[in-house]
């Protein structure tokens, strides 16, 4: 090729390239057949990772997963939607870092998270501004959702198992944790609310392993089912409890010196031990 | 072409495109790989955009979503029913206006809608007629869901987040919102119901934002759990609202007035800053 024509093209695709860096790209799609180097906003010429729908969508843009396939984890610098539809499965054995302004929200939902060694590695942390997860999976890390800062994490309808600790909200975060319609199986340690945090946990099911819910902060817990767990709750916080069954603990139902408020309609019944280590609980009215 | 035999070819299309038009369509298919001018009730040759495929279809009639994709708004003037499978993403950026005679019902299933700028745009806009909302999700509007007449209009298994408003009633409308079963996150207000409007609220997560409820219609709200707002619920004091198992925590105001609140004795207003604001109060109810 000629100087000329090497120039002429050059500037050909700095036109184009400086064309669609401008445009507004509100979605983009990624697919197992894609490729980064495309203009992913077009459904027949999608990304292929993560990493690179997200680098090409607009902040508070979304990014559509079209194909089932394997995704290589992201770190998140802008608020974000990660859009996996429930026929597709976008796995990553690779983590995702959710690190944006705080304030600002990033969704993943439908999103696939394994470890590709059982017990290492952390699905997903999150370590500047919010999260909402929904109807996603997260197993076998060492720690599945991990909140380092004063981060509101909201996960709904999703599975979390195999993982050493499940959600973890790292002591004095000022996190705060909404979880809600999903189930817990097999984690090692509980859903650990690690003092100066908050927990918002309703509608789980929780079985198998060492720990349902470890609170040392503030917890309110309702509609959970905690069963098959060494301890169910273990509160050195605060925890209210409405509506939760704790049953079938090989060691003890609730254990732990901080307080458990209860609304008079809670099971605590059928563990080895119901209640150690001075755990009681205060009952207080429904209003 | 002779002129004969361009004659010849007009009234031919003519005939055929009298003969789509006469057709009945119960359904269409509308997919990324279509186009409106397609024969849109054959699967393999979809529609391009919802608008094309409600063009086509019946009124009464289903608009089925076959392919992943974006897919650019509606204007719905005829009562159908846009069906996307869940294993598919039916996106748009652009709002959908839903404005069919009182009476009339449009169907909703599977969309995602989502402001291409936040905080700016209304997602649905239900101008005349009633509305069925499903398994949605519905980001980033400064309105998700507007009713601005006396529409029916029923939300389930959806998820509204990030807007400044998740579901509004307008003043007077004498509109009637069915929401079940849903998240509303991150929302500045979740639903909004202005005076004139009912509003059956049940089976809710709601979290994150300035007020969870407000409500100065008449709200009947049961299985509610509304944590980390501002406010909870709240009124001025002309609403009735009727709380039955409703969790009311970890916002700076619980409740709060002037309105009464109706209590079945099975709520829990409680580890909020103040549990009750502005002279709000519960008044007890038995249950039957």
């Amino acid at each position: 090729m000629s100087i000329r024509k090497v120039v002429v093209v050059a500037v050909a695709c700095g036109v184009l390239v400086a064309d669609v860096a401008t445009a507004q790209v509100a979605r983009v799609f990624v697919g197992v057949s894609g490729n980064d180097a495309n203009v992913c906003s077009n459904v027949a010429t999608p990304c292929r990772t993560f990493g690179g729908g997200i680098t090409q969508v607009d902040a508070n843009g979304e990014v559509i997963v079209i194909e089932s396939g394997s995704y290589a984890g992201a770190t998140i610098t802008k608020p974000v939607k990660l859009n996996v539809a429930s026929g597709v499965v976008a796995f990553s054995a690779l983590s995702i870092v959710v690190n944006v302004t705080a304030g600002e929200t990033v969704v993943l939902r439908g999103v696939t998270l394994k470890s590709a060694t059982p017990g290492s590695g952390t699905g997903i942390t999150v370590s500047s501004g919010d999260l909402i997860i929904e109807d996603s999976v997260i197993d076998s890390w060492q720690e599945g959702v991990y909140a380092t800062a004063a981060s509101r994490i909201s996960i709904g309808r999703s599975r979390i198992r195999n993982n050493t600790l499940p959600v973890k909200l790292e002591d004095g975060a000022g996190a705060r944790l909404f979880l809600a319609d999903s189930e817990l199986f097999n984690n090692f340690f509980g859903v650990e609310v690690q003092s100066g945090n908050f927990g918002r946990l309703s509608g789980l099911e929780i079985s198998r392993g060492g720990t349902g819910i470890f609170c040392e902060g503030t917890c309110d817990i309702s509609d959970v089912r905690i069963w098959d767990k060494t301890y169910g709750i273990s509160n050195y916080g605060l925890a209210r409890l409405n509506h939760v069954e704790v049953t079938g603990c090989s060691s003890t139902g609730l254990v732990g010196d901080g307080v458990f408020e209860s609304y008079g309609n809670n099971v605590i019944r059928g563990n080895v031990s119901n209640f150690g280590s001075g755990a009681a609980l205060t009952t207080v009215a429904l209003q | 072409m002779s002129i004969r035999r361009a004659i010849f070819v007009l009234v031919a299309c003519g005939l055929l495109v009298a003969d789509v038009a006469m057709a009945q369509v119960a359904r269409v298919f509308v997919g990324v790989s279509g186009n409106d001018a397609n024969v849109c009730s054959n699967v393999s040759t979809p529609c391009r955009t919802f608008g094309g495929g409600i063009t086509q279809v019946d009124a009464n009639g289903e608009v089925i979503v076959i392919e992943s994709g974006s897919y650019a708004g509606a204007t719905i003037t005829k009562p159908v029913k846009i069906n996307v499978a869940s294993g598919v993403v039916a996106f748009s950026a652009l709002s959908i206006l839903v404005n069919v005679t009182a009476g009339d019902t449009v169907v909703l299933r599977g969309i995602t809608l989502k402001s291409a700028i936040p905080d700016s745009g209304i997602g649905i806009t239900v101008s005349s007629g009633d509305l069925i909302v499903e398994d949605s999700v519905i980001d980033g509007w400064f309105t998700g869901v507007l009713a601005s007449t006396a529409s029916r209009i029923s939300i389930d298994r959806s998820r509204i987040r990030n807007t400044f408003t998740a579901v509004r009633l307008d003043t007077g409308a004498g509109a009637r919102l069915f929401m079940a079963d849903s998240a509303l996150l991150n929302d500045s207000t979740g639903a909004l119901v202005l005076p004139g409007n009912f509003a059956r609220l049940s089976g809710l997560e709601i979290s994150r934002g300035t007020t969870g409820i407000y409500c100065n219609g008449t709200c009947d709200v049961s299985d509610v759990r509304i944590w980390d707002k501002s406010f909870g619920i709240l009124t001025d004091g002309l609403s009735v609202v009727r709380l039955n198992r409703v969790e009311v925590t970890g916002c700076s105001t619980g409740l709060q007035g002037p309105s009464l609140f109706e209590s079945y004795g099975n709520n829990v207003i409680r580890g909020n800053t103040a549990n009750f604001g502005g002279g709000a109060v519960l008044t007890p109810v038995a249950l039957q």
